[in-house]
């Protein structure tokens, strides 16, 4: 029982400090990253010891630590309660749904056996989804109780774009389940673990191309990033929802927006780029189609698949950051326009499309 | 010019017993009419077929302080059919400052007639709406009248102010609708002054219905300096400055129209070289003003690559502009007779070079939003209006342009060298927020096209005129010859005196139209220096273009319209 | 202890040259290996993360803004040193930069904006016309923003060069890292009394 306790805190642990650095480094690519595109150099300065790190030691040190001793005010007239609750409610079930994405096969320590999951669930989709659509929460709490009317527009647009964009992101999310047969994440990325013909692997983007696009699309949407970050559209509503905060919940808010992208990587990576499966890496070592096999063992291989899966996150974050600085921000009715006109018809039809050829096969 | 001839024995003939006297001084045809028939005469100028000035460019007063009757109106009209001007004055008693208001004939008399309440306290019977613009209620008196101190200050807060400042909640005067649909309230948003969309100096009072724009006001005046009262109370030449923070992203052309408007008054024409140099300068501001327009644009649709590669290109038309003049934002480069420099050694090669990256930048940046669906559906169909709309606001420059009316000041009435050169004006069809920014990036383009050219066809010789009144002599002869250091003295401490008189002169600026009325007294500081900004009449039509639009669709509109706060609040 | 602000690009041993360095220096000598902080009290250390933390709260109403947004731009590139990402509400602002000409109408939503923003705040007087009215001296121009608010750096030129700016933030960076313990340095008004 300890041990079953002790395993399950270490995992808890490691997915929370994967999810936090993750949402750093992606605060520093985000940063590191709009300045290569930009043609700028970007933050250099602040270094410890002479070490900068390219702005790695601005970004994770300097901005932190300035956010947490910077004074948290509440404004006038506003609900104190609502107001310091809505940072946690968004942050909380961003990183909740972290939990339940498997970040690797399991693991073999004697006879011991640890599913590389912090939550084993065999329903973990049903719970990703309903942890997403709690996000929308904090978003409507942060606009409702600030007392201010641009800060309400946010968490309207907000709440709006956030309902609108499940719908697609949920019909792209069935099909997938259709297409697998299971609710259960680490089973699915199981089932992506062959070769097609030996040579392709059997990820989900070669059954469900156009679920794919949906969910993308539909999880930059979650995150309220360009080109869907009306919410908080600076040059209209100054700050959107967030607008009165500072201190530490704004920094709370800021990083929610990080560790969203990381669970829409982490999800897109889980259902169709395999999640944590590398190519020709069977369980006991590599084995290549023309015969070759690297021979390896098993602790090696379940680093390797580790790191596979996180690389695999760290290109699709990456990915978003890209948008994220090329694209303008669309209006809002060609926001509701494009989820409720071309998602969700798209996202019904290839729900269709896909349990007709099931049918099809199983019958 | 002897069309003007014919324009005023036309308006004599139309309205003979309201014309006091006409006169064509230095090319400007002006009536002088009597104020109570100013109505009817300017319905005939507006609907008569060959007077047909659609165009009313400006409203100001000058006071005359100590003659009777004290006020002098003075309107300024131009016709975009015919290509005419003519400048009517009227005088109005101290006693009883009141005219009739015009904006039942031009919609955009609104504006400039309520600056004109505000600066000179004179009252338009008729007027809709007549509130203060640039200054706030608490005011008392009216600024630009001859006997208010220039620096009686009247502050809301910090020293001085009398600690009773309360700020007002925001308004709209003649809502359109009170309800939203279904009878819902309606929401009261005011963006701005201070506010990342609204560039520091408009405050934007909507009222939504959910995102719906229902009702609009918007606010200029924020940042009002003062620029008539400081150019009055200097000599000709110090005025420049202060004509470079007009529009301070393209400074060379406002210097421009002003020292080609005191020469004007003074009779004189700049040699062709010099006429050389400020087109030169003139259109690398223009490149700059462009850039830092669609940049703004990108930067507020949230496109910030784009913006940043259009602000190093900006960067690269203000090395040039260095490279003239050693400033890169206030350049105050033009003089009075001339310009304050030369071209520098290797200028032509500076030019090409960075023009080089110019375009290579603009053409990274232009794919970046052109090419992107999103962009093109923030952009296209917005905001339209028509071109009729538009001028009876007063619009000019790029804006009008992109609803297909041919009004570019270098081709209508070529100043400088602008007839030898070889460009083409851009003109949208839609008159949408999609054409405006193609417009301003064709133009762009053009603009180079000149400068290159200007740099192929100039001739050698001297850039300033040869007249000891308006230039100072060369250094080296101050400190060698009696005469010259007398003359220096003299133009510094007091002044190149212009004969009396009253002149307009407009150029083609960034955003359209900028013009001058300077009216000289003889004496060294002009007695009334004012400009016609094009981003004040531009900015007018802002709360229509917006009413029934999306919150969202402000910001193109906006930075399309492309205002420049000094140019907007002087 | 005066810090030294250390040349770009003079990172010499490496970091673990410098660690061992650092560990074998007494406190007196902590100049010699740079900005050092981990030898230093831990109020220096939230003060050297607010100095290259400033978000500026961009006040523009004129000329100079140009000059604002070159100095974000390419090519002086103000995230160097750390004050790049420009927050639009002043709760999350660190740096009040008022660029442009203030006029009496708009001085009280200026006061406004200052008293909204969060602790610590700082306030930079960006060119001539915030500093001093600059080259209006008429019935419409605050001579001066120190009449209003505090301020803790004035930035000449009309309008200042990005150079210019940016040694005035360094400047500001330098003076926010002997705000030690959070004690602010008094501020001085426009007319020599603290405010």
């Amino acid at each position: 029982m300890l041990t079953v306790v002790v395993v399950s805190v270490i995992k808890a642990l490691i997915v929370i400090g994967m999810v936090l650095n993750l949402a750093g480094i992606l605060g520093w690519v985000e940063r590191k990253g709009s300045a290569l595109i930009q043609d700028r150099i970007g933050a250099n300065r602040a270094a410890i010891f002479g070490f900068a790190g390219a702005g790695l030691v601005n970004t994770l040190l300097a901005d932190p630590i300035k956010f947490l001793t910077k004074e948290d005010v509440i404004p006038r007239g506003v609900d104190r309660l609502l107001h310091t609750l809505a940072p946690c409610v968004a942050l909380f079930p961003a990183i909740v749904a972290f939990a339940a994405v498997p970040f690797g096969d399991r693991l073999r320590i004697g006879d011991m056996v640890v599913n590389l999951q912090a939550v084993e669930i065999d329903v973990g989709v049903l719970f990703l989804l309903a942890m997403t659509s709690l996000g929308v929460y904090g978003v409507v709490l942060g606009g409702w109780a600030s007392n201010n009317r641009l800060s309400l527009l946010g968490g309207i647009r907000g709440s709006a774009q956030m309902i609108s964009y499940e719908l697609a992101m949920g019909l792209a999310v069935v099909a997938v389940v259709l297409t697998y047969g299971s609710l259960d994440f680490q089973e699915i990325v199981r089932r992506q673990g062959h070769m097609i013909g030996g040579w392709i692997p059997a990820w989900g983007i070669l059954y469900q191309p156009l679920a794919f696009l949906l969910l993308l699309i539909a999880g930059i949407a979650e995150t309220k990033r360009a080109p869907f970050d009306l919410p908080e559209g600076e040059s209209e509503i100054v700050s959107g929802y967030f607008t009165e905060y500072s201190g530490i919940k704004y920094l709370m808010f800021f990083m929610t927006d990080f560790v969203e992208i990381a669970v829409v990587s982490a999800v897109v990576t889980t259902f169709f780029f395999g999640g944590w499966q590398v190519p020709f890496l069977a369980s006991e070592g590599f084995v290549f189609p023309w015969g070759w096999s690297v021979p390896l063992p098993h602790v090696v291989v379940v680093l390797l698949q580790v790191a596979a899966y996180m690389v695999k996150v760290f290109i699709f974050c990456c990915l978003q950051v890209l948008v994220r600085w090329t694209m303008p921000r669309l209006r809002y009715d060609q926001l509701m326009w494009f989820g409720w006109k071309v998602m969700l018809p798209l996202g019904l039809a290839n729900l269709v499309v896909t349990a007709l050829v099931l049918l099809w096969i199983q019958g | 010019m002897p069309n003007n001839d014919r324009l005023l024995s036309i308006i004599r003939g139309r309205c003979a017993e309201a014309v006091i006297r006409t006169d064509d001084y230095r090319g400007d045809a002006t009536v002088v009419i009597r104020p109570e028939r100013l109505l009817e005469i300017a319905r005939v100028l507006r609907d008569d077929r060959e007077l047909a000035f659609d165009l009313l460019l400006d409203v100001t007063c000058v006071d005359y302080l100590g003659q009777q009757p004290r006020f002098e109106l003075v309107y300024h009209f131009y016709s975009t059919r015919h290509r005419h001007r003519l400048r009517l004055k009227a005088r109005v008693p101290e006693s009883d400052p009141t005219i009739d208001s015009l904006v039942p004939l031009w919609v955009g008399a609104n504006w400039l007639e309520r600056e004109t309440y505000d600066m000179y306290g004179i009252c338009f019977r008729g007027h809709p709406d007549l509130r203060r613009i640039y200054l706030y209620e608490e005011f008392e008196g009216h600024p630009l009248r001859k006997d208010y101190p220039k620096e009686k200050r009247q502050p809301l807060i910090g020293p001085g102010s009398k600690g009773t400042y309360k700020p007002r909640p925001p308004e709209i005067p003649h809502a359109h609708r009170v309800e939203g649909m279904l009878g819902a309230e309606l929401m009261r948003v005011q963006l701005g002054p201070s506010h990342p969309a609204t560039h520091g100096t408009v405050r934007i009072v909507l009222d939504l219905d959910g995102e719906t724009i229902v009702n609009a006001d918007v606010e200029i005046g924020y940042l009002h300096r003062g620029f008539e009262k400081e150019c009055e109370s200097g000599f000709y030449y110090q005025a420049i400055p202060y004509t470079d923070r007009l529009n301070y992203s393209s400074a060379i052309l406002c210097n421009v129209g002003y020292c080609m408007a005191v020469e004007k008054l003074f009779g004189v024409e700049v040699p062709l070289r010099g006429q050389f140099v400020r087109v030169i300068g003139g259109e690398i501001s223009r490149i700059a003003d462009h850039l830092l327009c669609i940049g703004a644009t990108a930067l507020e649709l949230n496109a910030f690559t784009p913006f940043l590669y259009a602000l190093e290109a900006r960067e690269l038309a203000w090395d040039l502009i260095n490279a003239l003049c050693g400033a890169r934002v206030t350049s105050n480069f033009v003089r009075i007779g001339g310009v304050s420099a030369d071209l520098p050694e290797g200028f032509a090669e500076l030019c090409q070079q960075n023009f080089k990256r110019i375009l290579e930048l603009v053409a990274d940046a232009e794919g970046m939003l052109l090419e992107n669906p999103v962009f093109r559906a923030r952009m296209e169909g917005v905001s339209i209006m028509s071109p009729e709309r538009l001028i009876a606001y007063g619009v000019t420059g790029p804006l009008l342009r992109a609803a297909g009316v041919d009004l570019d000041l270098r081709r209508a009435e070529p100043y400088l060298i602008y007839d030898q050169l070889d460009f083409d004006v851009p003109l949208g069809s839609q008159g949408d927020n999609l054409d405006r920014f193609l417009v301003r990036l064709t133009e762009l383009r053009q603009s180079i096209r000149i400068v290159e050219q200007c740099l192929r066809l100039i001739p050698p010789g001297p850039v300033d005129v040869d007249d000891p009144a308006l230039r100072l002599p060369p250094k080296g002869r101050v400190f060698n010859r009696m005469e010259d250091m007398i003359n220096q003295f003299k133009l510094v401490t007091e002044g190149p005196k212009p004969p009396p008189g009253e002149v307009y002169f407009a150029i083609e600026s960034a955003n359209g139209e900028l013009g001058y009325y300077l009216v000289s007294d003889g004496t060294g500081k002009p007695y009334k220096c004012r400009a016609r900004t094009p981003s004040f009449s531009n900015t007018q039509p802002l709360a229509e273009m917006v009413r029934g639009r999306l919150l969202a669709d402000i910001v193109p509109t906006f930075d399309m319209i492309n205002m420049i706060g000094g140019e907007c609040d002087r | 202890m005066e810090m030294v602000t250390k040349a770009p690009g003079s990172v010499a041993g490496g970091f673990l040259a410098r660690l061992r360095a650092a560990t074998g220096q007494p406190l007196a000598d902590a100049e010699a290996f740079g900005e050092s902080f981990l030898l230093t009290k831990l109020a220096d250390a939230v003060q050297w993360a607010r100095k290259y933390s400033f978000f500026p709260y961009p006040f523009v109403t004129a000329c100079c803004g140009m000059e604002y947004m070159s100095t974000a731009g390419p090519r002086f590139d103000i995230d160097r040193f750390g004050a790049a990402l420009p927050r639009f509400t002043p709760r999350q602002a660190d740096l009040l930069m008022v660029v442009g000409t203030i006029t009496h109408r708009i001085a009280p939503i200026l006061r406004r904006v200052w008293e909204q923003m969060a602790e610590p705040k700082w306030v930079v007087s960006f060119g001539a016309c915030t500093s001093s009215g600059g080259p209006y001296n008429n019935y419409a121009v605050v001579q001066g923003i120190d009449t209003i608010i505090p301020v803790h750096l004035y930035i000449p030129g009309c309008p200042p060069r990005p150079e210019a700016v940016l040694d005035g933030l360094i400047k500001l960076q330098e003076r926010v890292q002997r705000e030690r313990g959070g004690q602010r340095i008094p501020e001085r008004h426009g007319s020599g009394r603290p405010l």
